[in-house]
């Protein structure tokens, strides 16, 4: 297949987006060999604990060895090929298979064989690795956000991350004692659409006013002096946020894009303007932490940065100033999972955590008033594009208005540029042409 | 006695079957002023969840967000609700838990089913929800509502229908 066809400078073929053969190539071609986030380490903190996740539509175990290292291993028996961990995370002493008892230990090792009689003839005994759970091919992580490939070979995560590392720097600076935390549950939703659809929108600013037009009228008309416990005071000042006026998204906000597939949107979100926290007392409480623990000068920066959503190509999108992370799991062409997560500052006031819950309720949430509008757009693109009568999606705002950035990356004339689509499709054609 | 939580029982019937009717028919702002003026509407993700705060829900609405969402809901630019959805509920098994000896207020629960039909889709929903109840003259103001979702750790498609 020649998939160079589907790709031209300023648009892109449907089938993209909707031939099933297609996806097949992509699970082969990209989710099997680009760096995949698996989960963060906080989420396994003591040996035995595991989360169990997927790539490539296999599903796969991160979990905390004995000797303390974040093991990936496949979700399958040696033996006679089950699914051997089930719920989705716990603790455990071994993995153990439903089936005929067969126990591994976290880093996938073959334990013990019950009723070993009759093995002695063959290879199979504990620690023979062709009867163990085999571990993925390549796992590193970055600063506590955990990653793996299928593939044995390609560049390191360091590498494939390059200076989009920035945006993790963001998540974790900003707390105090130098470590953030997976706390507070997971939001899920499915959609009917192509999994590229949410990357998209995520670092889409054209769409909010015309998308969440309902969202934003009705929080515009709220009464502020109704009673809030702090739910309905940052998710209206999201909603209103959303339908900023138009010279706010071409004169404030920008967006960047680095190799890989990599992008941001960024001088979008200011702390003073938006967050409940600069006006509220939790907010000098984690100020005068930052800055114990850090210094002015480095707290100042630190808050300085005001990225909005990063894409980090093709698996997860999130967020520091509300400490949000979603996943993205494509599970057939025109359909997808997200799960959204949720980070605690460690060392900050627990009440913006509570901040953080209140904005994913408005967010994640698969009945938030925002995201809801969201969804209903991919299933209609999703029904659109199966029509005949044009096979091309426009990818062209902002085309030939890009700045080098000083990292290499490119800099977009301003928010509302569909930069980042053309950076994901220039990554999408360099996987599928391997 | 008996025949009070008999009384009791039968005037929570009629108000619930009365809201189950103003959210089918779609008569939200009816519904609405059903709330207290801090009344709240949660319907949390994990099944034990046991406070909003520190874990993500499926909707956790207070009286300002409450209102958004009703406000949205009637607003004719809402993609989602493009066609509306119909809805039928029923509700049953209604119990009177409690009344609590000092704000006077009714604990209730009751089980729901609801279909959805919106465009091409068919879904059924069904859960227990849970009713704080202010006894007030014209009948009760929800202090609270909670609504458990069987489902709500699944992976779910996008919800407007208010539960």
């Amino acid at each position: 297949m020649d998939f160079d066809q589907l790709v031209q400078p300023e648009r892109v073929h449907r089938r993209v987006y909707n031939d099933p053969e297609i996806f097949e190539h992509e699970l082969q071609k990209i989710f099997s060999v680009a760096w995949i986030y698996v989960g963060h380490v906080s989420q396994i903190p003591d040996p035995g604990d595991f989360y169990c996740t997927e790539i490539a539509l296999q599903p796969v175990v991160m979990a905390r060895h004995s000797d303390g290292a974040v093991k990936v291993i496949y979700n399958r028996c040696g033996h006679r090929g089950a699914q051997v961990v089930s719920p989705e995370s716990g603790s455990a002493e071994t993995f153990r298979c439903c089936y005929h008892g067969w126990e591994y230990a976290m880093d996938g090792t073959l334990l013990a064989v019950p009723q070993p009689r009759g093995y002695e003839e063959s290879n199979v005994r504990p620690g023979d690795s062709a009867y163990g759970m085999s571990p993925v091919p390549r796992v590193a992580e970055y600063r506590g956000f955990v990653f793996a490939s299928l593939s044995p070979t390609g560049p390191t995560l360091q590498e494939y991350l390059g200076p989009i590392t920035s945006s993790i720097d963001d998540m974790v600076d900003r707390a105090p004692d130098g470590e953030i935390e997976v706390a507070g549950g997971i939001a899920r939703h499915l959609y009917h659409g192509n999994w590229k659809l949410v990357f998209e929108n995520l670092c889409d600013g054209l769409h909010p006013n015309c998308v969440h037009q309902s969202s934003i009228e009705a929080a515009q008309q709220q009464n502020d002096a109704v009673f809030s416990d702090g739910a309905g005071e940052i998710g209206v000042r999201q909603m209103r946020q959303n339908g900023a006026p138009w010279e706010f998204w071409e004169n404030q906000v920008g967006s960047w894009a680095y190799p890989f597939g990599h992008s941001y949107l960024g001088d979008y979100h200011d702390d003073a303007k938006l967050v409940a926290a600069r006006n509220d007392p939790s907010f000098a409480d984690y100020f005068k932490a930052m800055e114990a623990a850090k210094g002015k000068e480095r707290t100042q920066e630190i808050l300085g940065v005001t990225r909005w959503n990063t894409n980090i190509y093709p698996t997860i999108s999130f967020m520091s100033q509300f400490r949000q992370l979603r996943v993205i799991r494509p599970v057939s062409v025109d359909k997808t999972e997200v799960l959204g997560f949720c980070f605690r500052l460690k060392g900050a006031p627990e009440k913006m955590f509570h901040d953080t819950i209140r904005f994913a309720n408005i967010t994640n949430a698969v009945a938030s008033p925002v995201l809801t509008d969201d969804l209903e757009t991919y299933s209609r693109i999703r029904r659109g594009l199966t029509t005949e009568g044009n096979d091309w999606i426009a990818m062209a705002r902002g085309l030939g208005r890009d700045a080098v950035d000083a990292d290499g990356g490119l800099c977009a004339e301003n928010g509302l540029s569909e930069l980042h689509i053309r950076n994901m499709f220039e990554a999408w054609s360099g996987y599928m042409a391997a | 006695m008996a025949n009070q939580i008999d009384h009791d029982i039968r005037l929570i019937e009629r108000f619930l079957f009365d809201e189950a009717g103003m959210l089918d028919e779609r008569r939200f702002d009816e519904w609405l002023s059903l709330f207290s003026d801090n009344g709240w509407y949660w319907v949390p993700i994990e099944a034990d969840q046991d406070n909003p705060f520190d874990t993500v829900s499926i909707i956790y609405d207070d009286r300002k967000l409450l209102e958004t969402r009703v406000r949205r809901l009637n607003n004719t630019n809402i993609h989602a609700e493009s066609p509306p959805p119909r809805t039928s509920r029923i509700v049953g098994n209604v119990v009177l838990h409690n009344v609590d000896q000092t704000s006077g207020n009714y604990d209730v629960s009751s089980r729901f089913q609801l279909v959805e039909f919106r465009g091409e889709k068919q879904r059924l929903f069904a859960g227990s929800t849970h009713h704080i109840l202010r006894p007030v003259e014209t009948g009760f103001v929800i202090e609270g509502k909670r609504v458990n979702l069987v489902n709500s750790e699944g992976m779910l498609e996008g919800i407007t229908t208010i539960l």
